[in-house]
């Protein structure tokens, strides 16, 4: 299994070489950025430099570089080394390729090059059957969504007669309203698989075969590829308004799902997975809202932590003890008391942000932003006043502060990522909204212990979020 | 009694005994080092192998090939291994054959294959087809097809217990725990599996019906699950043993959380309740047969010999079928475990050989004035850092095991929680508080800083830990996180700095004491004066340490800072249940400090002269530095002797950085998040020596030996060195083991690599996505890229006394003789009356070690020399 070799830094060549190249690229993206800031706009006919690729870029490779430096010594003893670092490499060129194309047929072989690169670091243990078994079932997912995002590129290539995307975007309007929808609902079908949306969900927490640095290339860097590709064609997807409704609800489904299932899991990793699950579908939510700068600013931000959580989940056993600890402190009496203390106070803020000037200059789907903002608040402030060790209404108000700050942050991203990315108004009606924010907030507040549920009724969900199986019998397994 | 008791009764007694086939496992927060055969030790080492690979197909010894390398790098000598040929070969009878005019013997033919590769196959084109000609084909063999169809609900049971065990098992991981829990494992489970609808409920016919007929008594469930099986009651045990051994990583777990709570019973009832609703399942025979043919591999070896023996072709094809018969099978005379056993004894031998003629040509040192007294653990890593020591001055070192001798628990300052600080053999009797100083200035800063920390980090797992919160934490937080990513990776040591900078401008440091003495207000916490003399005296007896004491003298536990490592207790001391020794030398050198202590010592023939000062301090195995407790409590009159020992030890300490920089990957190993090696730990451990230093003093060890301090003379009636074998030399045998199978078979006995491991229930790790808890150690703590850095060899104990007095011993503890009757650890006694080392054959026998004659190669082994 092991091979004799004389010395350690031979050993390792290939991923100081690997990590080298993966730096230089890095370095190029944080040059192009700051070209880009200060010179503005590169668009060629087969790559394009905007605020969007450019960040994009820089997400990519720098998560890619970490995860290069980190295997060096992490893999070191591997007898997979340089297959492993071939892979990791040829992976973030395909991303990358895919978040600078400006061409459609660069775009598709970026995004099923990825694919492909995945599938070999997913089988990087070959020797494992578990390995083989969920790499095929992550190509299953993954094929779907290749073949549809191929097949949507050729339906907008046909009627617009055009491949590079800046054209097709600034033409958006003029392509008419049966294929556009089709292409639509193809590239959301194809999101849907890379995002690991429902009901092409099930690849994303059975990757734990490959090792810890793949999976966090994979959530930081690659399962977002559905946001981008939504936000890269938001110009054509917004004139999709039932694709948009659809993309929207499933979003919604997936995030529900997603951090429900992870609540029960005892394993490290497959609570991030689903963790992971659960963000994309936000993600997904906000592309359906017309949300496409949030959508980019989440992807980014959900990529840094996530990659962050994955390569530290060997530090769980040291810090279990303090979180045990934490866990058993003595809580206050009277939760209800205070669970409605908490509400009172993040609809408070939020409200008062939301008619404050700040709020006004929100874009119009700033609201339901918010009103998600406000269940963290919610539940910080509830976990806060509920130890009742600190000075506790000071640590809420200084909580509560923090949503005006979050609104100046998706109104500065919205306006740092330019004009070309807002829809005019939302697209899925209101009500539906509502009682989406509606039903996130029952679950919050039934996460809090306070509401006597029906025995059977939580039984049967405990089982069903264990199992990891939707309740629907067969159909979207 | 009526019936039913009866048979309740015989069930646990039964389920018990079929647990005895696997070891207990603990939480890795405590990694506990144990024999993974552990059940089987009442029986030969080579016979517990063999039981092995027929109930789960393990492996007991590394590849021929390994072996057949380090012969000819010189690491095994020749005779090494014609002394491990002649006490195998003993059994086989020697027949003698003439083939061509050469007289050929089944012994040679077997050291032939020992020596040469005969199953590696390379083409030598006329000797092949030659040996294709004359071998008979074989019948090819078929798999049974009821084993497959067996094996595969095996796996659909494997998948439905390992799902329950993880979500009942878990301590706290999960934000949402499995309801029930406080009825027990059985319950709960009866209770939620009616829910069930995963793919294994689904292919159960009428599962629902059958779920809701479960028996409320698990012993009940586990004798009607047999019964429905048609299982003859004889044949119980097997069964429930081929049952238990199944899943070893959860039932071993289970095995050491055994309670009302979750037990074995429990464990097997709703095992078998599967496994008999899975009985008459069809949908899962449709597997594809498979054949195995039996014949090439016979082609090869044939061709082999005939090499080996420089027949040619034309030859072989002469050769009439009895010869061909006769050449075959005296190749394979020794089937796999026996050439293993053959192989291991061969390496064993010559390694004990180096051993013995390195102490044997040591130079004795010359007797000068001490500089200081030092005290560390038995562990192998010690060894470095003493030599190293005594290479900088005339230091004393001792061997003792590392909890020096305190049965105690410690309770922890900040969580008031409380953990064995001895090692799992012992039960504690005695608890000692870690409180902050009273005179700390610092106290009230520190405890206000940790208390707003654990608010943030509560509040910021309480908005991850929940469904609809963590959306927006994740948006608004996560940019933060950026540079720390880049800097932790791209520079590990520059972050750890900068973070520990950050957080001691916040947090404090504070000076800690132990409430050594009852105090009135908690009688529960400390020692009475009694006790403490009690202990002070067993320990300083082990330690040999009498009336011959330095002004100073140190007392080192060890402990290892590591980053990211869920294996992190697999480093610290296993003689403190897997935690940092740090506390327990403080604990005794404070005891040892109090003057009321000493008194009372002399009046028991323990002189400490008032001028001793014993101060503590704690080895990092990982960075390599000692620290030194309370140093400013050590008085003005000691302070330059202080001095000089911190720079003796900072210099020791840098050689041995030197020393161990060599076998290691480069970089900041004990703060880098991407470190999968940050030491070896105990890798490459293989011998126990229990003898006075002067024995080993100036030879170089590799830090491969266990060393306890040891004085026949001093011990007139065994007592002490029943106390050491009784007690640090079990404990030394686990660890040995545990490495030993770790290495030989890791997917069975070890954890496999690390890079796939996924925490589970913050008590262990699992290998992906799912599946058996996974117990051993990982690849990574015993090789590297270049090859296996341990050396899988069974414990080598030396120790220095007369044979009759080891006899003694030996003969009144039941466990010493089956450990050294069966093989499970190897003796051998430097006997004072004679001058010579003597190896411990079986019951009481001895056999003289002989001088040997220079080997040309003498390290004892350096593992890539190859």
């Amino acid at each position: 299994m092991f091979f004799m070799l004389s010395n350690a830094y031979a050993l390792r060549r290939p991923g100081y070489l690997a990590t080298g190249i993966v730096a230089l690229a890095f370095s190029l993206s944080v040059a192009a950025f700051v070209l880009l800031l200060v010179g503005g706009e590169y668009r060629g006919p087969l790559f394009r430099l905007d605020r969007l690729s450019g960040l994009m870029a820089l997400l990519v490779t720098g998560i890619s570089l970490v995860v290069h430096a980190f295997s060096v010594q992490y893999m070191d003893g591997d007898p997979g080394y340089r297959r492993f670092f071939a892979w990791l490499l040829a992976v973030t060129a395909a991303v990358s390729c895919m978040a600078l194309a400006n061409n459609l047929v660069v775009f598709a072989a970026g995004w099923i090059g990825t694919s492909i690169a995945l599938y070999e670091l997913q089988v990087h243990y070959r020797e494992r059957p578990q390995a083989l078994a969920a790499a095929r079932l992550m190509r299953r997912a993954h094929l779907i969504g290749d073949v549809a995002l191929a097949a949507g590129c050729v339906v907008l290539a046909v009627v617009t007669g055009q491949t590079r995307i800046d054209a097709i975007a600034t033409n958006a309007t003029t392509i008419p309203g049966l294929p556009l929808t089709i292409a639509v609902a193809l590239f959301a079908i194809a999101g849907w698989s890379k995002s690991a949306q429902l009901p092409l969900h099930g690849w994303l927490p059975e990757t734990l075969e490959a090792p810890t640095p793949v999976s966090a290339l994979m959530h930081a860097g690659i399962v977002n590829a559905g946001g981008f590709l939504l936000v890269r064609f938001s110009a054509v997807v917004v004139h999709a308004q039932l694709v948009t409704i659809v993309i929207f609800a499933v979003g919604a489904m997936t995030a529900l799902w997603g951090n429900a299932t992870m609540l029960v899991r005892s394993d490290m990793k497959r609570g991030l997975a689903y963790s992971t699950m659960g963000q994309m579908g936000y993600m997904t939510m906000q592309c359906g809202l017309g949300a496409f700068p949030a959508a980019f600013l989440h992807l980014i931000a959900h990529g840094i932590f996530k990659a962050t959580l994955f390569l530290g989940s060997g530090s769980v056993v040291h810090d279990f003890k303090r979180a045990q600890r934490e866990a058993q402190q003595t809580l206050r009496r009277s939760p209800r008391f205070r669970a409605v203390v908490a509400l009172v106070f993040a609809s408070a803020t939020g409200w008062a942000t939301l008619v404050s000037p700040l709020g006004r200059a929100l874009p119009p789907y700033g609201w339901v932003l918010m009103a998600f903002a406000m269940l963290t608040c919610a539940q910080a402030v509830f976990a806060l006043i509920r130890r009742g060790s600190l000075p506790e209404y000071i640590g809420a108000l200084l909580v509560a502060a923090a949503l005006p700050v979050y609104a100046l942050l998706i109104l500065w991203f919205d306006r740092f990522l330019g004009n070309d990315f807002n829809a005019a108004a939302i697209v899925v009606p209101t009500p539906v909204v509502a009682a989406t924010i509606g039903v996130f907030t029952i679950v919050l507040i039934a996460g809090w212990g306070i509401i006597r549920t029906p025995q059977a009724i939580r039984d049967r969900v405990y089982v069903w979020l264990l199992n990891e199986r939707l309740p629907l019998r067969g159909f979207l397994q | 009694m009526t019936n039913t008791e009866t048979l309740r009764a015989r069930v646990r007694a039964m389920v018990s005994v079929a647990f005895d086939a696997i070891p207990a496992v603990w939480p890795i927060g405590g990694f506990i080092a144990t024999n993974p055969l552990g059940g089987l030790e009442h029986r030969p080492f080579a016979d517990a192998i063999v039981t092995m690979r027929e109930r789960t197909n393990a492996r007991g010894f590394l590849d021929e090939s390994y072996y057949r390398e380090r012969y000819a790098a010189g690491l095994i000598s020749r005779s090494a291994l014609e002394a491990a040929f002649d006490r195998a070969a003993s059994s086989i009878l020697d027949d003698v054959r003439v083939l061509f005019g050469r007289t050929v013997s089944v012994r040679d033919i077997l050291w032939l294959s020992l020596t040469n590769n005969f199953s590696h196959r390379t083409k030598r084109g006329a000797l092949d087809v030659a040996a294709a000609v004359r071998v008979p084909s074989a019948e090819p063999a078929r798999v049974d097809r009821k084993d497959e169809r067996s094996s595969t609900v095996t796996a659909l049971v494997n998948e439905r217990m390992a799902c329950w065990c993880a979500a009942f098992l878990d301590d706290g991981q999960a934000a949402w725990p499995m309801p029930y829990r406080e009825l027990g494992f059985y319950e709960a489970w009866r209770r939620l599996a009616p829910f069930d609808t995963s793919s294994t409920a689904r292919v159960i016919p009428q599962y629902r019906a059958l779920i809701r007929k479960t028996l409320p008594v698990p012993e009940d469930a586990i004798a009607a699950a047999l019964a429905g099986m048609n299982v003859e009651r004889s044949a119980w045990p097997e069964v429930l043993t081929m049952h238990a051994v199944r899943l070893p990583g959860w039932g071993g777990l289970i095995k050491h959380r055994a309670s009302a709570h979750i037990d074995p019973v429990q464990y097997l009832a709703i095992r078998l309740w599967y496994e008999r609703a899975l009985e008459h399942v069809t949908t899962v025979d449709s597997l594809p047969e498979r054949a195995h043919s039996g014949s090439t591999n016979r082609v090869g070896l044939l061709a082999n010999i005939a090499s080996a023996l420089e027949l040619s072709a034309t030859e072989i094809l002469a050769l009439g079928d009895a010869d061909i018969q006769w050449l075959l099978q005296a190749a394979e005379a020794l089937d796999e475990d026996q050439r293993g056993l053959l192989w291991l004894r061969a390496h064993e031998h010559a390694l004990r050989q180096r051993l013995f003629d390195r102490i044997r040509e040591r130079s004795q040192p010359l007797a000068i004035s001490t500089r200081a007294d030092a005290v560390f653990c038995i562990d192998a890593r010690s060894e470095g850092l003493r030599r190293h020591l005594e290479a900088q001055g005339p230091y004393r070192t001792r061997g003792f095991a590392g909890f020096f001798g305190l049965p105690i628990a410690l309770r922890d300052y900040e969580s008031g929680t409380s953990q064995q600080a001895c090692p799992v053999l012992i039960t504690p009797k005695h608890e000692i508080e870690e409180r902050i100083a009273a005179d700390d200035r610092n106290a009230a800063r520190y405890r206000s800083a940790r208390e707003f920390l654990s608010a943030l980090r509560s509040m910021f797992n309480a908005v991850k830990g929940n469904t609809a919160a963590p959306f927006v934490l994740f948006e608004s937080l996560g940019l933060f996180f950026s540079l720390p990513l880049m800097l932790r990776t791209l520079a590990p040591g520059g972050f750890a700095a900068l973070r520990t900078r950050l957080f001691r401008l916040f947090v404090p440091k504070v000076r800690t004491t132990f409430t050594v003495d009852k105090t009135t207000h908690a009688p529960e916490i400390g020692l009475t004066r009694t006790e403490q003399v009690y202990f002070a005296e067993a320990a300083l007896a082990l330690m040999n340490m009498r009336y011959d004491f330095a002004r100073l003298v140190l007392f080192t536990g060890h402990g290892s800072t590591t980053e990211n490592n869920p294996f992190e207790a697999s480093l610290d001391c296993g003689a403190c249940a897997g935690y940092r020794g740090g506390p327990n030398a403080r604990i005794l050198s404070a005891i040892l400090n109090a003057p009321e202590v000493r008194k009372e010592l002399r009046t028991r023939g323990i002189w400490i002269p008032d001028t001793t000062v014993f101060i503590a301090g704690e080895h990092d195995t990982a960075t390599d530095r000692v620290m030194i407790y309370d140093a400013a409590d050590v008085p003005v009159s000691h302070r330059r002797e202080l001095a000089l020992l911190q720079c003796d030890l900072a210099a020791a300490c840098a050689a041995l950085t030197a020393e161990r920089d060599a076998s290691l990957p480069p970089g900041d190993r004990s703060v880098d998040w991407a470190q999968v090696r940050p030491e070896w730990g105990l890798a490459r451990n293989a011998a126990f020596i229990i003898a006075p230093r002067t024995f080993t003093e100036g030879v170089d060890l590799e830090r491969r030996a266990f060393m306890h301090e040891y004085d026949v003379v001093r011990d007139t009636d065994g007592a002490l060195l029943e106390i050491i074998m009784t007690a640090p030399l079990i404990v030394a045998q686990w660890i040995n083991s545990q490495y030993y199978f770790a290495t030989v078979d890791n997917e069975r006995y070890g954890s496999g690599t690390k890079v796939i491991q996924n925490v589970v229930g913050g008590i262990g790790v699992l290998a992906g996505n799912r599946g058996d808890l996974r117990a051993g150690l990982p690849i990574q703590s015993l090789a590297d890229g270049r090859g296996w850095y341990h050396e899988p060899v069974r414990l080598q104990t030396i120790v220095v006394a007369p044979r009759a007095r080891i006899d003694a011993v030996i003969a009144r503890n039941a466990i010493l003789q089956r450990l050294f009757n069966n093989e499970w650890i190897l003796l051998s006694a430097w006997d004072p009356d004679t001058s010579g080392f003597w190896t411990y054959t079986t019951h009481n026998t001895w056999r003289a070690a002989k001088e040997t004659t220079r080997e040309p190669l003498t390290t004892i082994g350096t593992p890539n020399a190859a």
